[in-house]
């Protein structure tokens, strides 16, 4: 207990906002937000970061069309929202690492969605404006193989 | 009339409130996580959403992926069962941001019983009877004068807790000193808020617990009384209703004590006042819960009412359709908790269950998500189903339990079932003379393993 105090004055306005503050990054680091503005009366912040790498996964099956040549990966939605394409997509098209595909918009918040490899962009499997869940696969990338 | 509700929940308590809106007429929402994408509940529901992967803070406690999934689909109402998010302030407030009617009482409701120090200050300014102790303590000195004047044994409680988590017995001032920190650890751990208060700690007392219902008209109703006395570190395992010990005089008593702490936040929706009773027969307010309890079964077959339906309604904004008059207890009812852990270490146990029977028959009612070939997980809490047992009497109630818990199969992972069995035909449980250290110390005197 160091020196015999037990807790907060929660009370105390400022304190209080620091402490709602604090929870709300928490929150907020944990998912792959990359800009967030908050008030409440007096107070408020904005923050906005790096987007975080995204992970990939295995690509889902195709149905045989459209064979690729190297490893395939898919780009999955990190949260639940509705997908949005990025003006530079298309399909064929080879993709940079880190480059913007699209976002999804969740409560009024754009998750950006990147590739975190270079690869070309084998199949899409969303539509503009689509509802989309967590872990839902986006798009196709077919990565070539290192030898 | 909601449309459609979001049921930002798993496990039983998901099917159970899916199976509500369905007899309701209303279309139903399941969010799972990656961990549970195969269950019940998301088969169950007219459509279903992953929200995140398996740990329940990037899934269910996803308060943004939640209320994305409210949004996308369309969902007018969230229906947040139990455990999570269901007595989550910020939720009910970010549900209303959005014009998503939480089903459950209003923060202000949340805010008021939640903190369990400023429940028991309103307890006492309405002379509901609390058990003597503390408000929130500011120092070690202050919680030591305080236990002094209480009276030991004391119990150290979290001001933020419920569920018994962070709670620790001092039976003397060097207990005292030793177990502040650790009550204040575990409450921090488990609640974020590490804030303590003392309460004096009851020998042997009996869980009674009663059932509330309100609607936004300012009407409550108290739908009886439960016995919770069968605990294991706390946590509940075997409920009924109504208590043995409990008379119509006493049962009034409690009702109104509850119904006046309800009306005095202008409660709405389904709720629990829990009391203890100590050896003298006097009752002592500990806790309010502001949610649907685990142990609902119980008191709808007693009543024959539907708490969840009931609890929608309210959330529709209607007006309660019965009065406190036309609220009767008829028979007796028995809750066993079926958990997937050793029945002698009590470690939760994960597995595929590769068999599985659910007993059935007069009285029998099982609440459960399992199906067999399902996969249990260490993410979440153990809890596989509830077996519940009515009977016309207490007597048959229990002979009801014991052939439907004997008939019960669940294959592949260890679960409590032994437990329960060996409980059911020990002459204290049989007897009705229960309380809160009953089960463990029948543990510690190797009767029940």
């Amino acid at each position: 207990m160091g020196s015999t105090n037990l807790s907060m004055d929660k009370a105390d306005n400022s304190k209080k906002f620091i402490e709602e503050v604090t929870a709300f990054l928490g929150v907020i680091q944990s998912s792959d937000v990359t800009e967030v503005a908050w008030e409440k009366g007096e107070f408020g912040f904005a923050v906005s970061r790096q987007p975080s790498r995204k992970t990939v996964q295995p690509a889902p099956p195709t149905n045989g069309k459209n064979q690729a040549q190297g490893l395939r990966l898919a780009v999955v939605s990190p949260v639940v929202g509705t997908f949005h394409f990025s003006s530079e997509v298309q399909l064929g098209a080879f993709v940079k690492a880190n480059q913007l595909l699209g976002y999804v918009n969740a409560v009024n918040v754009k998750h950006q969605v990147e590739c975190d490899k270079p690869g070309k962009l084998f199949e899409v499997h969303v539509e503009e404006g689509q509802t989309v869940e967590f872990g839902q696969p986006l798009f196709t990338l077919e990565v070539p193989h290192v030898s | 009339m909601f449309r459609k509700i979001l049921i930002a929940n798993r496990g039983e308590i998901a099917v159970r409130v899916i199976r509500a809106c369905k007899q309701m007429g209303i279309s139903t929402v399941a969010v799972y996580s990656e961990a549970d994408r195969n269950l019940l509940h998301v088969r169950l529901a007219d459509e279903s959403i992953c929200i995140g992967p398996a740990p329940a803070g990037k899934s269910y406690l996803n308060l943004p992926n939640i209320i994305s999934a409210a949004l996308v689909s369309g969902a007018d109402a969230i229906h947040p069962g139990y455990g999570f998010l269901a007595e989550s302030m910020q939720f009910a407030e970010i549900c209303a941001s959005h014009k998503l009617q939480f089903i459950g009482p209003s923060v202000e409701a949340i805010a008021a019983l939640g903190d369990k120090a400023s429940a028991r200050n309103l307890a006492r300014r309405l002379h509901v009877p609390v058990i003597p102790g503390t408000s929130v303590l500011r120092s070690v000195s202050e919680a030591l004068k305080s236990a002094e004047e209480i009276g030991y044994p004391v119990m150290i409680k979290a001001v933020g807790g419920g569920g018994g988590k962070g709670m620790r017995p001092a039976f003397s001032v060097a207990e005292l000193e030793k177990n502040i920190p650790f009550a204040q650890a575990e409450a921090d751990a488990a609640f974020g808020d590490d804030r303590i208060y003392l309460e004096k700690l009851l020998v042997q007392p009996r869980h009674i617990e009663v059932q509330i219902l309100g609607d936004s008209f300012g009407n409550v109703l108290a739908l009886g009384e439960r016995e919770c006395s069968l605990q294991r570190h706390h946590q509940k395992i075997l409920e009924e209703a109504p208590s043995v010990l409990v008379t119509p005089s006493i049962r009034k008593k409690i009702q109104d004590f509850a119904v006046k702490i309800a009306k005095g936040v202008n409660y709405t929706g389904v709720g629990t006042i829990e009391f203890l009773r100590d050896r003298d027969g006097q009752f002592y307010f500990i806790e309010a819960n502001a949610r649907i309890q685990v142990e609902h079964p119980v008191t709808e077959m007693v009543t024959g009412l539907d708490l969840i339906c009931e609890q929608i309604q309210v959330g529709q904004g209607k007006k309660l359709s019965f009065s406190q008059g036309e609220v009767e207890i008829r028979g007796h009812a028995i809750e066993c908790r079926i958990n997937a852990e050793d029945p002698e270490t009590f470690a939760p146990c994960i597995g595929v269950v590769d068999a599985l029977h659910w007993p059935g028959g007069p009285g029998i009612r099982v609440d459960s998500y399992l199906c067999q070939g399902d996969k249990v997980t260490p993410f979440y809490d153990s809890l596989l189903g509830k077996v519940i047992a009515w009977g016309s009497d207490r007597k048959t109630a229990l002979t009801r339990m014991r052939v439907a818990l004997d008939e019960c199969v669940v294959g592949g992972i260890k679960t409590n079932l032994p437990l329960h069995r060996r409980l059911l035909r020990h002459p204290a449980v049989n007897e009705g003379n229960l309380h809160v250290a009953l089960v463990e110390s029948l543990l510690s005197e190797k009767v029940l393993i």
